[in-house]
């Protein structure tokens, strides 16, 4: 279903309604027809009519929308990406979006070792974790499916897994089929995603329910609780009862209720036993972990002698019936907590917190969730719809809403800036992608959270103002004094230096990895260089999605216009922009 | 950048607060030993002060929930029985622990985790004391309260919130305080420094840290620690250009409070990194540490602490973390590499303070989201309560061990169910102790630990648990 009901929001000051239908709307949304606005109620003072199709740079306004919209839902994007979104509306490039096929990492890491196992003939190929990085940069970087690439980063920061270990490090395949797994659902359902999530071996590795044995009283042997907990603590219905408006339910004497008790999860922790090695020759136990022939990428199997039969108590009086398979007991048990009323708000609170604003409100939160139906087919789409094209996301004076918007994630600021320009990309895929080293200066990166509560909490709120209007702002929980200013010389490194690289360059190749590095290419702002307006006002759309006020415009128009070299220029301009507090608060 | 003066909001707020006559917070203070009563001015006092009034408290967080009945195991034949039945395949072999000689002690023999000889040395050396199954709690509690869900810390056996917990020591609430953060409330604007926080992270943001001003200032453990904006300051047109343009971006006032937020980290971290790699330069220490993280982490805080007079720094806290405690799998090769790497970094780190002379002006302490299940989940443990924790430094009244070690069996009055065990001590008492030290008064740990009064009376002559020689 899509969202074309009665939703008011416009980005122009005066609309001429025809005869009594009210078209509610917004630009780009592809309803344009015959709708004339008459100007931009943004901060810029520009006059005078205009019909809201086409796209050259006198619509500007519209332009600025595309780009804030991209940047919701995608890593960052070029102009001409901008250019053919607004062009198309925003409903339409959704549709389009969820039409493109998966490119997964998994082929492109074992291609990337492959061709350095040329170079190191006769030695065993191991897909070590650094394939896993290039592959993830390649796809990113070059992938059509923008939307589902970044669906595919959020949800491996909801459903995380730790790849700081040696298994991890020297088997990147179990990170490149997770991560694969996660896209692969980004536009299916909740239930089909976590019944992927829980039987990745990947995730049985990580929350350690991969050869979980059933209890042993004669040893005082429990079964293992740790998924039984972070599958309900973190990727389902958290800790305390919600309503659909994602705020905790009180009880009786003014306290929150939590969502289940230990004594439950020992319970849960009984279903998630007996899951083991997936391979056909598979066996249970931890002989199964040994060596790298028999680390196996696919699902977990059920090995159903060391699942626990008895009857188990899970939450609101469901009782699983003794004597069931494990595979029916976790089929049962994923349907339970899918359908609990907690679990529309929970996650779609979350999601929107990576998409669009750390402080959703509650209507906000009620009107998503309530597209939120877990075991639909493809209903992610519905609630992706839901989230962006809801009218507190597309609101056209974002900036005037303080309560809206968030602290663009660190290395999502990376990834916009490789977005934004053409590059041309050198045949041995040399992306300098060591991207936990970049991680490490800037506080997150893929696949590399320290811990199954990612890199940020959802509802960490920084000291200071916004902590003092009871507002959050997860990350700025990794916004410290190191990470700030390392995140500031990283766009230095990119938009100063041109070295995309990252600052650790590993190995003896050094050399050799800047020469393979790709290009970006800045003709288009080359050609308007030395007309610091021009310059600005295509940078603004291309990399501040329009968000920069005149105040910044002017610290930055100040600063280029005393420099002579064009390069100079576009490298000062660009430094300026990427660092502002305007483009670092994404509204 | 132009610096936002600590002191002076700090100093304010103490005045403004005084003036309305209350007494929380800024009122009553410390009994600084030779504090003079009419001594208003704290700064001044402070600055113009000697050496040894130096104090700092280093944190040292075991992320994950260390299980720390495995770090001190029960020798004595009965109680090692015990342990052994209820651990199964958990346990460790009795012939492999360090058998500790506490002076006073005697309710059974304890041993320390093989892995632990650099500690074993220090517990013997009377540096290193145990204080036995420590946790978080509101109030003393008992099985049935438990079941009852009476006055209990939320979240129990949740990392996020046991993990924070252990940091804030409010845990009935989502503290947004930690008491290092309202420690430093209290005594910040005694540094003669103001412009550098007085609670430095090795690990970054943390609520430990973190108080209604107080805030944490994260170093790295290479270089001087800090970092700055390339090319800020710099001398050619295109830096002199860049730095202008910075500053005005950054010092802007801005409406909006997440940009206003943001720009405020970027100036005070560009500030700070400033005066703290002018302070730390090429500090060195001769003290050998291992290559660990957590080696490399604590030598950085034995730099700075070498500069805590170029830092003006008469009180500190320093906060590290050393994740990867988790071990509901691979428990037992794990966690002894993992406390092979604790013990020699803390032994390293204690070396490294003698060496600098500040032996009795520093005292490390460890915490950990909680102990683990007693009993086995197959080759790992699960999430449980209370835990043992080691303290260390000269002023700690050390080769001796704290509360009661808790009977390991299953189905006692203590025991949850799968070897959970109730807390026999509040982090309250356990933090009190230090706070103490550190120079808080008692009247004072009121504001500092909000429960404490359900665990000790601050009236007492005593001190909260008595390992510290105050």
């Amino acid at each position: 279903m899509r969202i074309t009901s009665i939703i008011i929001f416009l980005c122009t000051s005066q609309v001429s309604l025809l005869g009594q239908f009210r078209h509610y709307d917004f630009i780009g949304a592809g309803h344009s027809n015959e709708v004339t606005v008459t100007t931009s109620s943004s901060t810029e003072n520009i006059s005078g009519e205009r019909t809201v199709d086409g796209f050259d740079i006198s619509n500007e306004d519209q332009l600025k929308d595309a780009s804030r919209f991209l940047a919701h839902c995608t890593f960052g994007a070029d102009m001409a990406t901008i250019q053919m979104t607004a062009a198309m509306g925003y409903e339409s490039w959704l549709d389009e979006q969820f039409e493109l096929p998966l490119i997964p990492l998994t082929p492109v890491m074992k291609q990337l070792s492959a061709l350095e196992e040329d170079e190191n003939e006769g030695e065993e190929i191991l897909f070590f974790f650094p394939y896993m990085e290039k592959a993830w940069m390649n796809n990113n970087l070059t992938a059509p499916d923008l939307l589902r690439h970044r669906l595919a980063f959020i949800w491996s920061q909801i459903m995380v897994i730790n790849t700081n270990s040696d298994l991890f490090e020297d088997h990147g395949q179990l990170s490149s089929t997770f991560y694969d797994m996660l896209s692969q659902n980004a536009f299916e359902n909740y239930r089909q995603l976590i019944q992927d999530v829980t039987y990745h071996p990947a995730m049985g590795l990580f929350l350690s329910h991969y050869n979980n044995p059933k209890e042993d009283p004669a040893n005082n042997i429990h079964p293992d609780e740790n998924y039984a907990r972070e599958v309900m603590q973190l990727f389902s219905i958290g800790l305390w009862e919600l309503d659909q408006y994602g705020n905790r339910k009180y009880d009786n004497n003014g306290q929150f209720i939590p969502t289940y008790s230990n004594a439950q999860i020992k319970e849960f922790a009984q279903v998630f036993t007996g899951l083991g090695n997936g391979s056909e020759d598979g066996v249970f136990g931890p002989s199964a972990d040994d060596g790298f022939e028999s680390i196996s990428t696919l699902p977990m199997k059920m090995y159903d002698d060391y699942h626990d039969t008895s009857e188990k108590h899970l939450l609101n009086g469901l009782v699983l019936s003794a004597n069931q398979t494990g595979d029916l007991d976790i089929s049962q048990t994923l349907d339970h907590l899918s359908s609990h009323a907690n679990t529309a708000p929970f996650i779609v609170k979350s999601l929107i917190r990576f998409l669009t604003t750390s402080n959703p409100s509650g209507p906000y939160i009620q009107r998503v969730a309530s597209v939120f139906n877990p075991s639909k087919e493809g209903n992610f789409k519905d609630v992706i719809r839901a989230i962006l094209l809801d009218p507190e996301a597309r609101n056209c004076n974002p900036t005037a809403t303080y309560t809206f918007g968030k602290l663009r994630e660190p290395f999502l600021r990376r990834m916009n800036y490789l977005k934004a320009f053409p590059m041309s990309v050198n045949e041995l895929g040399h992306f300098g992608t060591d991207t936990k080293c970049i991680g490490n200066t800037l506080g997150q990166s893929p696949l590399n959270a320290p811990s199954v509560f990612n890199f940020f909490l959802p509802e960490y709120s920084p000291q200071g103002p916004i902590n003092q209007q009871y507002l959050v702002g997860p990350e700025f929980q990794i916004l410290n004094s190191t990470n700030s200013i390392g995140l500031v010389n990283d766009v230095n490194l990119m938009a100063v230096e041109r070295n995309y690289l990252g600052e650790c360059i590993e190995g003896d190749g050094e050399e050799d990895d800047l020469n393979f590095m790709s290009q970006l290419d800045f003709s288009a702002e080359q050609a308007v260089a030395m007309d610091s307006d021009l310059l600005l006002q295509r940078l603004d759309i291309l990399l501040a999605n329009g968000l920069l006020s005149l105040d910044t415009k002017t610290i930055i128009k100040t600063a280029i216009d005393q420099l002579d070299d064009p390069e100079d220029r576009i490298k000062m301009a660009m430094y300026l922009i990427m660092i502002s507090p305007d483009y670092s608060i994404l509204k | 950048m132009t610096s936002k003066k600590y002191s002076r909001r700090s100093f304010l707020g103490a005045a403004s607060c005084a003036a309305v006559g209350s007494t929380t917070f800024f009122s009553t203070l410390f009994n600084l030993q030779s504090m003079s009563a009419a001594s208003l001015d704290n700064s001044r006092y402070f600055a113009s002060s000697v050496n040894d009034d130096y104090r700092a408290l280093v944190c040292i967080m075991l992320g994950g929930g260390n299980d720390s009945y495995n770090m001190v195991v029960p020798i004595s034949n009965g109680e090692y029985n015990d342990y052994a039945e209820t651990r199964s395949n958990q346990a460790l072999a009795k012939n492999t622990l360090l058998p500790l000689s506490p002076v006073t002690y005697n309710q059974n023999e304890l041993g320390l985790h093989p892995s632990m000889p650099e500690l074993k040395n220090l517990f013997d050396e009377g540096k290193v004391a145990i204080i036995n199954n420590v946790g978080t709690l509101v109030q003393p509690t008992t099985k049935s309260a438990y079941e009852n869900g009476a006055n209990l810390p939320f979240g129990l056996f949740s990392h996020a919130d046991q993990d924070q917990q252990w940091q804030t020591s409010v845990p009935q609430i989502n503290s947004p305080t930690g008491w290092g953060g309202r420690l430093a409330d209290m005594v910040q604007y005694a540094n003669s420094n103001q412009d550098i926080s007085m609670n430095i992270s090795l690990s970054g943001k943390n609520v430990f840290q973190l108080g209604q001003e107080a805030s944490e200032y994260t170093i790295l453990p290479t270089g001087t620690g800090s970092i700055g904006i390339q090319g800020y300051g710099g001398e050619s047109a295109f830096d002199q250009i860049r730095t202008t343009a910075v500053s005005s971006l950054m010092e802007k006032q801005y409406q909006d409070i997440f940009k206003q937020s943001y720009a405020s980290v970027i100036e005070a971290s560009q500030n700070t990194h400033e005066l703290f790699s002018a302070a730390v330069g090429n500090s060195t220490i001769s003290t050998v540490f291992s290559e660990s993280d957590l080696s490399q982490r604590l030598k950085m805080i034995a730099r700075t602490i070498k500069v805590r007079n170029e830092l003006g720094a008469k009180r500190q806290t320093f906060f590290v973390r050393f994740d990867g405690w988790d071990h509901h799998d691979e428990l037992l090769n794990i966690q002894s590499q993992m406390l092979g790497v604790l013990s020699k970094a803390m032994s390293e780190f204690q070396s490294a303070l003698a060496e600098l002379a500040v032996e009795d002006c520093v005292t490390t302490f460890t915490i950990s989201d909680f102990a683990r299940t007693l009993t086995s989940n197959g080759n790992g443990t699960d999430h449980a309560w209370g835990g043992n924790v080691l303290v260390m430094g000269s002023k700690v009244k050390g080769k001796e061990i704290y509360g009661t070690y808790p009977s390991l069996k299953l189905n006692t009055d203590i025991e949850l169910g799968g070897g959970v065990l109730i807390p026999g001590i509040s982090t309250d008492e356990y933090f009190a102790e230090m706070a103490l030290w550190y120079g808080v008064s008692k009247s004072d740990l009121l504001t500092l630990f909000p429960n404490i009064g359900n665990f000790y009376n601050t009236f007492s002559s005593e001190s909260p648990i008595g390992f510290m020689n105050l």
